[in-house]
């Protein structure tokens, strides 16, 4: 059983009880205690001045990339668009977007994607009458341009975010003509037509330069038209509408009321919490769930179709607290109830026998709450034959409070004795033997105690009373940076409790929403973001709101 | 030859315009009269490989006891080779220590495959790094002798589908890198490597291709004009898709391959956990290679068998735990260490062997594909226990198109920078090359105990 208790057996000594600090200087990364940035419980006091972050341009997402389609030619060609993988950086796709290189190879799977949508559209003659006119496009000569420069014209601005000029017009125009002529065939032409607007860099970069402030020339805020796109793919994941376009170059966005009122208007298209899942999704890693093996002799009950349940289950809560009730986000850490159907019902220890998801109270017996209470995580958190600790507790300070934990110090004794055969060891006893050795113990405390609260989850997150081996369980612990507890349930509530926490997750939107890790120049920022999430009684909606309405969000420097 | 040749040089060779069916007399017609080389008297095509293998080995049972001058005798875990019938093909390097500046456990062995050190380490996201600079495998796609003269300058691949969950950054997710924050990462589905090497060419009398060169034009257009309002750093990146399309315009305006391509693979690379096939899907994307390189459409492969500190586990060899975390295990002596060891040096030995096995396309000298192939094979630790980089196992096979010795050896460092051996290398490919990699593991010496002239 070594293999289930190895991983992060290596530890660095601490500097400090609050951290194995000199890893790493990014602010959000405090070590040990949560003082927080000055969220909910902080006084107002004045606050560092705002420096906007560099200006850039940003790859779309896969997801950004298949809605844009969809904006433009409807939900069945989109289908057929096939972008390449995103490559995550610092934990998410939007942040790779904005620095990683595209990769060779994809440069051909956009062309193939691109040429796919456009056979997508020539063959489904619904959603091409819709943008194209054929039968005055089957007329000869300059009739057959003015068809297609209306079409170009018409898609090209979604597609590039902006109305295309006339000689851009004439220059796409001008390859549908010729597709058109080589082939005899109008259709040929609207697939060339659609592959050079794909193709573009201008469709697949969202170019967030800006331009000089006309109330303050020393500054850079981002054009309306970036400004009304940016926002629009953070709360949708899709690219604003031709309309939309319109009204942000008429100033419908200059002032805050404006833009909060757009806002809003996004939040409530379906759109909306589907963008929001998929950050979730990255940022608790459900998306890994699909990959998540189980040894198959320890585990029989695990299956493809459980962990599907077990995403959407955890997707359920979310999207109960956020969308449904709009209610204090903290609830995501602490929330009594969860959301079970037929498949899921045995691994949260009830008995629900439909195949809809029902929203049921969890027995208090379990001491199961909030998103580190769901067989979820608790999955993805083990090892494929046992629980892991170290594993959640990790989770639990990097992901959940945006702590740093460093790397393991390369000096450290890496090798925890072999338990006595004739004095079997627990698996909280076993690992508390890192807190023995100085080179483990710095780090090891500052994540295997809370990590050992939910050793009454197995690697599939069913409760039990004995651990992997055989031995009772005992939750109770106390976190340095948390506090003291009984049951994997007083950590959900102390994490809902805690300040740092609520800060972490106003980070992590940020991070996601900017596509960067926060500079010290927005260090402001967070903090008026997580002040605003307090009075706003820990809102996720308005969270978004306020974070598309902030200056930091609006406002760019010198590029990059 | 049978070298997918550019459609321009074909145009040169013949007035009437050819169809892809162009026969074998023609392409032997290309050849010398020994076979040997290029009409123009340039040497047969060479090519690289870069084969990783994550979590490192057990030394006490990999190194080999006997060492140059004295010829080696394979240890327990360089046995495949032996089996395979290509140990005659392989040097073993041993004792080499890795000289990166940086201890973040599953990244700085990496810098084995670039002699750029990893950057950007920590950033507040613990284990975070990136990689420093453009592995070798991509200094020598770039040479217009090599990645040049292909419709594709180089391939990458992957076997297990499995990730670390810990290890963040460019450095440990991908084998190769066009540079800094330009990762290349490996394709996991045989079908799509496929389609990437045999069946996205144009034939040479179809408008799409002339159509499609107008759409690439336009996006490179819309490139210069971005790069004006863009900083160092996104430009840089607009350099990086500006490379990617010449890359395809260079294929669009390359003849299909004129050989036999090979058929779509049916081995899928599904499943997870203990139930990815490894094996199998390492043979079939070794046969791409195998094919890649018979039809001249890359010279310039890497192979990732898995990642560092990945959650694989070898359900193929019976285990249940992931073999990462076997690694970590009292002192990394576990049996199952041991199996995940040979196991991947099967695989490697089965494509060396495919390699040896396939003649030389454009030689009529019984020369096959490995006497013109270096590959390249090693981890990102010596042992995975300790995550250390001393003694960090190397292993080249191949004659290099002689310039390397034969039959191979075994020679053990003291501790030498393997930086060194990847500027060896690289001067069989570029003998002007003088220094190689950035920071600590920077060298502008070479070691050249390989090469047969020594």
């Amino acid at each position: 059983m070594a293999a289930a208790l190895a991983f992060g057996l290596a530890a660095v000594a601490a500097t400090s009880t609050g951290g194995c600090s000199g890893d790493g200087d990014a602010p959000g990364g405090s070590s040990g205690v949560t003082s927080g940035v000055g969220g909910g419980g902080g006084g107002d006091a004045p606050l560092p001045p705002l420096v906007p972050a560099p200006a850039g341009m940003r790859r779309l997402t896969a997801r950004q990339y298949v809605n844009s389609v969809r904006v433009m030619f409807g939900a069945a060609v989109a289908a057929a668009a096939t972008p390449p993988d995103d490559i995550p950086l610092h934990g998410f796709s939007s942040i790779g977007a904005a620095e990683i290189a595209i990769p060779e190879a994809a440069i051909e799977t956009y062309e193939s994607s691109a040429r796919a949508v456009g056979e997508a559209l020539v063959a489904d003659s619904n959603a091409l009458s819709l943008v194209f006119d054929a039968t005055c496009a089957a007329a000869p000569g300059p009739e057959r341009r003015a068809c297609f420069a209306a079409f170009v014209a018409g898609v090209g601005k979604v597609a590039w975010r902006r109305p295309l000029t006339t000689a851009e017009v004439d220059r796409v125009v001008d390859i549908a003509i010729d597709a058109v002529t080589e082939y005899g065939d109008v259709n040929r032409g609207v697939v060339y037509a659609v592959m050079a607007l794909l193709v573009a860099p201008d469709f697949l970069y969202l170019v967030e330069v800006g331009a000089s402030d006309p109330d303050d020339a020393s500054q850079r805020r981002l054009t309306p038209h970036e400004l009304v796109t940016r926002v629009s793919y953070f709360l949708t994941d899709s690219p604003a509408t031709a309309a939309q376009l319109d009204a942000a170059a008429a100033g419908a966005y200059d002032d805050e009321a404006g833009l909060r009122e757009f806002a809003r208007e996004l939040l409530a298209v379906p759109e909306a919490p589907a963008a929001l899942a998929s950050f979730f999704a990255e940022l608790y890693r459900l998306e890994q769930l699909a990959r998540v093996a189980k040894d198959e002799t320890l585990f029989p009950e695990w299956s493809p179709e459980v962990a599907a349940g077990l995403y959407d289950a955890t997707q359920f809560m979310l999207a109960d607290i956020v969308w449904s009730r709009d209610a204090d986000a903290r609830e995501i850490f602490s929330a009594d109830y969860a959301f079970v159907n037929e498949t899921t019902a045995p691994l949260y220890g009830v008995s629900v026998d439909t195949v809809a998801y029902q929203k049921i109270t969890m027995p208090s017996t379990q001491a199961r709450r909030g998103l580190m209470g769901q067989p979820a995580m608790m999955s993805l958190l083990s090892a494929a034959n046992g629980t892991s600790p170290t594993r959640r507790g990790v989770f639990v300070r990097r992901v959940l409070m945006c702590d740093t934990i460093p790397p393991p110090d390369p000096d450290a004794e890496l090798e925890l004795p072999e338990p006595d055969p004739d004095n079997p060891m627990s698996k909280k006893e076993l690992l508390q033997l890192h807190f023995e050795s100085p080179g483990c113990a710095g780090c090891h405390r500052l994540f295997d105690p809370v990590g050992l609260a939910f050793e009454s989850f197995d690697a599939i997150g069913r409760h039990r009373t004995l651990d992997d081996y055989g031995l009772p369980v005992d939750t109770s612990g106390d976190q340095s940076g948390l506090g003291a507890f009984e049951t994997p349930g007083d950590v959900g509530a102390l994490l809902a409790d805690d300040v740092g926490v609520a800060d972490c997750l106003v980070t992590n939107i940020f991070r996601h929403s900017m596509g960067h890790l926060e500079t010290e120049g927005e260090e402001g920022a967070l903090i008026e973001l997580s002040r605003d999430f307090a009075r706003e009684g820990y809102s996720f909606q308005s969270l978004m709101v306020a974070l598309v309405a902030h200056p930091a969000f609006r406002r760019v420097g010198d590029p990059k | 030859m049978i070298k997918p040749l550019a459609r321009r040089a074909l145009l040169r060779g013949s007035a009437a315009g050819l169809s892809c069916a162009i026969g074998l007399p023609l392409l032997e017609a290309m050849l010398d009269r020994h076979g040997e080389a290029l009409a123009d008297g340039s040497a047969l095509p060479q090519r690289w490989i870069t084969w990783f293998f994550g979590n490192g080995v057990i030394l006490n049972r990999f190194v080999p006891a006997a060492q140059f001058p004295n010829p080696w005798a394979p240890s327990e875990e360089l046995m495949p080779f032996q089996t395979a019938g290509v140990k005659d093909y392989v040097s073993v390097l041993t004792g080499f220590n890795n000289a990166s500046a940086h201890f973040i456990t599953h990244h700085e062995g990496m810098t084995v495959f670039s002699g750029h050190d990893i950057v950007d380490v920590g950033q507040g996201q613990g284990i975070f790094s990136n990689a420093g600079g453009k592995t070798l495998d991509q200094v020598i796609a770039d040479l217009p002798h090599v990645g040049g003269q292909t419709p594709i300058p180089s391939m990458q691949v992957g076997v297990s589908k499995e990730a670390s969950q810990v290890d963040f950054g460019t450095t440990t997710h991908n084998v190769s890198h066009r540079g800094y924050l330009q990762p290349l990462p490996p394709n996991h589905s045989p079908q799509s490597m496929w389609t990437t090497l045999f069946d996205s060419f144009v034939p040479p009398e179809d408008p799409q291709g002339p159509l499609r060169l107008s759409v690439l034009d336009l996006a490179k257009d819309q490139i210069a004009k971005l790069e004006g309002r863009l900083g160092a750093a996104d430009r840089a990146r607009l350099e990086a898709h500006l490379d990617g399309i010449r890359t395809l315009e260079q294929k669009i305006q390359a003849l299909p391959p004129l050989c036999d391509t090979p058929v779509v693979p049916t081995q899928q690379n599904v499943g997870n956990g203990a139930n990815e096939p490894i094996r199998p899907v390492c043979e079939v994307m070794s046969d791409l290679i195998v094919h890649a390189f018979t039809c001249d459409v890359t010279r310039v492969a890497s192979f990732m068998l898995l990642e560092p500190a990945a959650k694989t586990i070898y359900g193929e060899l019976g285990h249940t735990g992931e073999f990462h975390n076997y690694t970590h295990s009292a002192s990394a002596q576990d049996p199952e260490v041991h199996d995940g060891v040979v196991f991947a040096m099967e695989n490697l030995a089965y494509l060396l062997r495919r390699l040896m096995d396939t003649p030389e396309p454009s030689a009529s000298t019984g020369a096959h594909l490995l006497d013109n192939t270096i590959c390249f094979a090693s981890s990102e630790v010596a042992v995975g226990y300790d995550h250390s980089i001393d003694d960090q196992p190397i292993i080249v096979a191949g004659r290099g198109g002689g310039a390397l010795r034969h039959p191979g050896i075994h020679h053990r460092s003291n501790g030498d920078n393997p930086s060194k051996v990847l500027l060896g290398l690289l001067q069989v490919f570029d003998p002007t090359a003088t220094e190689i990699g950035s920071g600590a593991p920077y060298t502008n010496q070479s070691f050249d105990l390989l090469k047969s002239s020594t």
